[in-house]
């Protein structure tokens, strides 16, 4: 016996799908078409039929200054970042609705008595979904984004050698190909403190609605925002709606999205990194800023009046999961 | 701390105004099996799920001593149920069913449940989404049975089975399952069938209890008597229960009539449960 475990187990069972074969799937597509247009672009390489700045490619090495071959290791491990674009999307599709259905698909199918059978406390099954939610959902995606970005600069550097540039020892002895993964699986406490309190909005209105939890949950906060909108627009009593929309509604919705805690929080490591970047390439960017920055994002006041909010709202969700009977 | 299994004190259920459960009282010793039987809307539901601690009520029960309101997670190790058939969710696979059971529930015995399986049809790598319901219903009570617990609740867990899966639940239930130690609480329409493995019998209606009684004292206080037209009036003075017409004759049901006395009138039976329900209940939906 041990119940949080399990409890963790069977969270993943359930949303398998969602949480590793979706990501797993589009990977594997993507994964194809890269290596399809890099062996084509091999190919045509080869037969001499494409060339770079006037060089034919198929002499790659030569055309690669050495100095910038120290280079390419940097550039190949920044395109981590955009290679786990993808897994991102899917990620926040995911939370969203795991969340949503977490605590009504139960009582919809009326599965719920079942699992209602077990010596397991409400408060307990709460929190293994939201940590399934916030940790391992999260946990997983970019782990699966890490696996296909460093695919992805393997292939690259194998594609190069085939074009006669022999990057392996460039590249590989590159440290931030290494610890660019670390680096973003880092992140993971950071997007869960953010969102927790949208997943925890979330998981109340599943705990709460005898049916559509979806629109509730979308429906509330959009409907107030409009009322709010309207009544300043009637009546302009200097209503702060601009800030309602911007700092409830948009972090509502927005923190699901992973990174977009980069837009709420206030820093400036984050601001000299996207300079540093924009003047100088992905050359200069510098991991450990980027951690930083991630990490300066919670010392925003309003991560922490989320939280509570957001935990205020889990014990409602715990209590309603108590006495709530089966939904429609 | 009673002995017994289950106390209610004026145990009742409103939902809105209309009354669910009527204070009603009663006492389940261990080591009994009680059939729970009322109509639709009687109030039996709404019990089981008061002592199962799913709702809310007022007055006072105890379930194995605990309340089962606010001690609910402790009353679960020593309390199953099915509640409803086929509520086991549709992804889950057996063997991560046994899994689950087994990573959270204290009393499981892997062992048992596996070798239960073994007499089913049932693969470990089958989906719920798969099986028959009552192939669903077998797999609940294979977890279930596993679980060494002090009261098991069964509310209508045969309905929409067909009789060979029904007779064989029964079977199993009390050949494998049950001992002096534990309690059963099963509801079901299909009296008949479970008569036999009762030894209490609870009739409710509208909310009340309107019979409490041992299958014994059934035996002892209710009687059939199959009366030829001649004695009719004579039987009718005797104030029945019921009466029904069968061949030509008459049967009668008396409570609380002496044997001796109706013996008299013609050929003397016990009463069936499902004839029982059915005089008790005259008029419920009229």
């Amino acid at each position: 016996m041990n119940t949080f475990p399990t409890l963790l187990k069977r969270e993943f069972w359930e949303h398998k799908g969602g949480m590793l074969w979706a990501p797993v799937v589009v990977g594997g597509i993507m994964g194809l078409f890269a290596a399809g247009s890099m062996l084509f672009g091999a190919t045509m390489a080869r037969e001499n039929m494409v060339g770079i700045n006037g060089v034919r490619v198929s002499n790659l090495g030569e055309a690669i200054p050495p100095d910038k071959i120290a280079e390419v290791g940097a550039v190949m491990s920044f395109s981590y970042l955009p290679a786990l674009m993808p897994f991102l999307a899917i990620l926040t599709f995911v939370v969203l609705f795991y969340s949503l259905g977490s605590l009504y698909d139960d009582r919809r199918d009326r599965s719920v008595l079942f699992w209602k059978s077990m010596p397991v406390s409400e408060t307990t099954s709460v929190l293994a979904k939201l940590t399934s939610i916030l940790l391992v959902a999260p946990t997983l995606s970019l782990a699966l984004g890490v696996i296909f970005g460093f695919g992805l600069v393997m292939m690259s550097t194998v594609t190069a050698s085939v074009l006669g540039a022999n990057l392996f020892g460039a590249v590989f002895s590159t440290s931030s190909v290494y610890t660019m993964p670390l680096g973003i699986l880092s992140m993971v406490p950071v997007y869960a403190l953010w969102a927790l309190p949208s997943v925890a909005w979330f998981m109340l209105v599943s705990a709460w609605a005898k049916r559509a939890p979806f629109l509730w949950a979308v429906g509330v906060p959009v409907l107030s925002g409009i009322i709010l909108s309207w009544s300043e627009a009637m009546f302009k009593a200097g209503l702060p709606h601009e800030w309602y929309w911007e700092n409830v509604i948009g972090r509502l919705f927005g923190s699901i999205v992973p990174g977009v805690f980069f837009a709420y929080g206030n820093t400036d490591a984050l601001e000299q990194q996207v300079q540093l970047i924009e003047a100088n390439g992905p050359t200069s960017f510098a991991l450990g800023q980027w951690v930083l920055a991630g990490y300066q994002t919670l010392a925003t006041p309003t991560v922490w009046i989320g939280l509570a909010l957001g935990i205020a709202m889990l014990a409602l969700a715990i209590r309603l999961r108590r006495w709530r009977e089966d939904a429609a | 701390m009673s002995a017994m299994t289950i106390s209610a004190r004026g145990l009742a259920k409103r939902y809105g105004k209309s009354v669910a459960v009527d204070r009603i009282d009663f006492d389940i010793a261990p080591g009994r099996i009680v059939g729970l039987i009322g109509p639709n809307g009687s109030g039996k539901t709404t019990t089981l799920k008061a002592m199962l601690g799913l709702i809310d009520f007022e007055g006072d029960m105890k379930v194995l001593g605990l309340d089962p309101r606010t001690q609910r997670d402790q009353l679960m190790r020593d309390v199953c149920f099915i509640a409803d058939v086929a509520v086991l969710p549709r992804w889950i696979s057996v063997a991560e069913a046994i899994e689950f059971v087994a990573g959270v529930h204290p009393r499981f015995n892997r062992r048992k449940c596996e070798e239960f399986l073994a007499h089913t049809k049932l693969d470990p790598k089958m989906r719920v989404k798969q099986m028959s319901k009552g192939m669903i219903v077998q797999l609940h009570l294979a977890l279930v049975m596993a679980i060494d617990a002090k009261l098991l609740v069964l509310d209508e867990p045969t309905l929409g089975l067909d009789i060979l899966y029904r007779k064989q639940f029964y079977k199993d239930l009390l050949e494998r399952y049950f001992d002096e130690e534990k309690t059963i609480i099963v509801t079901t329409h299909q009296v008949e069938e479970i008569e036999h493995i009762l030894t209490d019998l609870v009739f409710i209606r509208d909310g009340k209890l309107v019979l409490q009684a041992t299958m014994d004292d059934v035996g002892e206080r209710f009687h059939e008597v199959m009366v030829g037209s001649d004695k009719a009036e004579a039987a009718r003075a005797l104030k029945p229960i019921d009466e029904r017409s069968v061949f030509g004759k008459t049967v009668f049901l008396f409570d609380g009539q002496p044997r001796d006395r109706l013996a008299e009138l013609g050929e003397l039976r016990t009463p069936g449960v499902a004839d029982l329900f059915v005089a008790t209940m005259k008029g419920t939906y009229a």
